[in-house]
């Protein structure tokens, strides 16, 4: 036996395992705290700072102290930073490695606090977060109301005015060259003149012999059909020319009110409707709380990871990526199921400016599934200095990874708001004072999400420092805003993460929409009339040298008048009954 | 210091029959294979010591065998995903996962599986073989070494003695 073994070498393992716990002993503390900060730095996408670290055998036990978690989007600044969280561990779950923490204690919690060194991480980027999809801007729009640049609508537009001008014009010298031909082809001073001739000789052969006068009367009744007939032709064409004249006159009235068409056309294309604006609560409040809305999905993500730990399924049994280690666990059935990581209780304390909110978490861990029970937490803070009530509550459901539910609901009382920019546009509208009260519900079912707002504003003072002092509209507004002492809003999201809806409603809409609704329709009214001045004043020589066009066509009915004239007293005194001056016949 | 560890050395390589070295190897294997941080390589560090094999084999073996299970780690993974994922296995990993020895030892991990079974499937081949080179080696290169001129003439150098005096490894050649 002796042989076989050497006594020495049990020494030398007791000395070796002794150093291993001399080494833990001295070194352990150090390696957990940084081991977790680098697995949240990671995780966070950002430097996580743990500043003391104190793991304690009897009893088991993690201390940490001055936990600073730097905000991704802002280095500079600590999403939160915590005094101090202790966790008392199972030490028998631990021989099945298993991290279960039966009480957390989390102290001294406070928001949003300044860095001093960026907690910017060498190794990755910053996450960039979505950005929300609706951006009202009520800038934008009031730009649009405050100057009509009717030479560049003009540039841009096919006028109806010109168009109808050029058409005349083209028409007048077509319908002129036409009445000139017809005037050649109708009896003229050359036919009335061989008209006059056949009468005179009609005169001579009445004082004839009666065979004479018998074929003078024959005559005589020929030239009257044949002037009838001329007459009548003169009289159709007169009539016909009055009739392209009121034609072409309609069409040139027509043009000249074309202006006034074509400025009521532009006008509606180009002006802003109160319709076109939406609500006037959107413009205001739209942004802010599509941000808001966008920050928190793009936070749940971010923190998805620590609720519900990526899985995968082979061959029915579940197998998860452990953060560091070769190859990959297969887990199996347990008779008393348990996740790897679970703090049963956790009581937190918030150190807000006005006091201290404290609250309870129940069941944090990755594996939902495991445990069997949702994440539930609940933060209530009352007699806060300057605050009435506050009370946040919710439940994180993963139990079943493909049907998560998760709901969050927040109630405020009368909680001060100061300072708060509602529209970052052009047209920076400040909520400088005022109370709200505050009914939140927020709830996501798997990939849908419905959030439901409704709050109150009271004792409430609106500013819109910075402003554009010659838009007219943004003066009008600012008069309507610093009336306004309370106000209420309802909004709801309804969509996925990645495509949501916002819909607002408030008794905003009302006052400033009316505002806004007249604005506009003074605005209109302004546009129209400039428009109309501009087309008009482009149009206006063309449309005189139209009119000047027509006078042509004055002559050619001086000249059918002359005509008919002349025929007309052909028939009358010379040949019917001229009273001595015209033909006597014997009969 | 080093006259120290020459020394430690010295008392813990007494033994160098074939098959304390061999076995040093086969011990080399399983801790150089398996991931370090395992529960069975305290019980292999601890045969180790309390059995009379040649620490300097083990080191050496240690040393080549972790260089090795880098390259061979995909099919330490795919032989112990294979196994742990096949159903009329279920039932008996189901018994070992719900005790805390055997979780502790982390087996469900597919490169700890694989690389434990693998290696305790080569120990004994391993012991064998080794086990047979040695004497080989020993019955005709070290003989023909030792008898070599150029071996005379190393072991007539004052420095070589000085350096048998100081680590006292001059026995093994």
């Amino acid at each position: 036996m002796s042989s076989l073994l050497r006594a020495r070498g049990l020494g030398a393992f007791v000395f070796i395992v002794l150093l291993i716990v001399c080494f833990w002993l001295l070194f352990i503390d150090s390696i957990v705290g940084k081991t977790l900060e680098n697995v949240s730095s990671r995780m966070l996408r950002a430097r996580v700072d743990i500043t003391g670290t104190d793991l304690s055998l009897f009893p088991l036990g993690l201390k940490l102290e001055g936990i600073q978690a730097t905000n991704p989007q802002k280095p500079m600044t600590n999403v939160v930073e915590i005094e101090t969280l202790s966790i008392s561990l199972n030490p028998m779950k631990l021989l099945d490695r298993k991290l279960i923490g039966e009480e957390m204690i989390v102290s001294g919690v406070k928001l949003n606090t300044h860095r001093k060194k960026s907690g910017a991480i060498k190794t990755g980027q910053l996450t960039s977060e979505k950005s929300f999809k609706f951006k009202p801007d009520i800038g934008l729009f009031l730009s649009s109301v405050e100057n009509i640049d009717t030479e560049q609508i003009l540039a841009k537009e096919k006028l109806l005015t010109l168009a109808l001008i050029q058409s005349i014009r083209k028409e007048i010298p077509q319908k002129q060259e036409s009445w000139q031909k017809k005037l050649n082809n109708l009896p003229g001073k050359k036919q009335f003149e061989q008209y006059r001739k056949r009468i005179d000789q009609l005169k001579k052969a009445s004082q004839g012999d009666l065979q004479t006068i018998i074929s003078a009367t024959a005559e005589v009744k020929s030239i009257r059909g044949d002037l009838t007939k001329d007459i009548n032709s003169i009289k159709s064409a007169r009539d016909e020319l009055s009739r392209d004249i009121a034609l072409l006159k309609t069409t040139i009235e027509q043009a000249k009110q074309a202006p006034f068409e074509d400025a009521k056309r532009l006008r509606e294309k180009y002006s802003p409707s109160a319709q076109g604006l939406g609500n006037v609560t959107k413009l205001f409040f739209g942004e802010k709380i599509g941000t808001w809305v966008e920050h928190s999905l793009n936070w749940y993500e971010r923190l998805k990871p620590f609720v519900q730990r990526a899985a995968t399924i082979r061959k029915q049994k579940k197998v998860t990526h452990p953060l560091r280690a070769k190859g990959v666990d297969v887990h199996f059935k347990e008779y008393k199921p348990l996740p790897e990581f679970l703090i049963r209780k956790a009581n937190v304390s918030v150190n807000l400016e006005q006091g201290e909110l404290s609250g309870k978490m129940q069941n944090i861990t990755p594996e939902q599934d495991v445990l069997g029970n949702p994440l539930m937490f609940e933060f209530a803070g009352q007699n806060l200095e300057g605050i009435g009530d506050i009370n946040l509550a919710g439940s994180i459901n993963h139990i079943k990874p493909e049907k998560t539910d998760d709901i969050i609901t927040l109630s405020l009382k009368a909680y001060p708001l100061r300072n708060i920019e509602l529209s970052s546009s052009n047209f920076p509208v400040m909520l400088d004072t005022g109370l709200l009260d505050l009914e939140l519900k927020a709830r996501k079912i798997q990939e849908t999400i419905r959030v439901d707002i409704v709050a109150g504003f009271t004792s409430v003072r609106l500013s819109a420092p910075q402003q554009n002092k010659k838009n007219k509209l943004a003066e009008t507004l600012l008069a309507s805003l610093a009336k306004i002492n309370k106000f209420t809003l309802k909004a709801s999201i309804v969509g996925t993460p990645d495509e949501h809806y916002l819909k607002l409603e408030s008794d905003l809409d009302k006052l400033l929409g009316r505002v806004v609704g007249e604005f506009i329709q003074q605005y209109k009214k302004r546009m129209e009339s400039e428009l109309k001045m501009a087309i008009q004043n482009k149009a206006g020589l063309a449309l005189t040298a139209l009119e000047q066009d027509m006078t042509g066509f004055n002559m050619y009915n001086q000249e059918l008048t002359s005509r008919l004239g002349l025929a007309d007293n052909l028939l009358q005194n010379e040949l019917l009954t001229g009273a001595g001056k015209g033909l006597r016949l014997p009969f | 210091m080093i006259r120290l560890l020459a020394r430690l050395l010295r008392v813990l390589n007494s033994e160098s029959e074939p098959s304390q070295i061999s076995l040093a190897l086969g011990f080399a294997l399983i801790a150089g294979f398996t991931p370090f941080y395992s529960l069975h390589n305290i019980i292999v560090l601890l045969l180790v010591l309390i059995l009379k094999v040649n620490l300097s084999a083990f080191i050496l073996g240690m040393i080549v065998f972790t260089g090795a299970s880098y390259a061979l780690d995909p099919l330490f993974h795919i032989t112990g995903l294979f196994l742990l994922t096949r159903d009329y296995l279920e039932g008996f990993w189901t018994i070992m996962y719900n005790l805390s020895v055997f979780r502790l030892e982390r087996f469900y991990n597919s490169v700890v599986l694989g690389s434990l079974l693998i290696s305790l499937i080569l120990l004994y081949p391993l012991y064998t073989v080794s086990n047979r080179a040695i004497v080989k080696y020993r019955e005709n290169v070290l003989t023909w070494i030792r008898k070599s001129r150029i071996m005379q003439i190393i072991r007539m150098n004052k420095l070589y003695k000085a350096y048998q005096s100081l680590s006292g490894l001059g026995e093994d050649l």
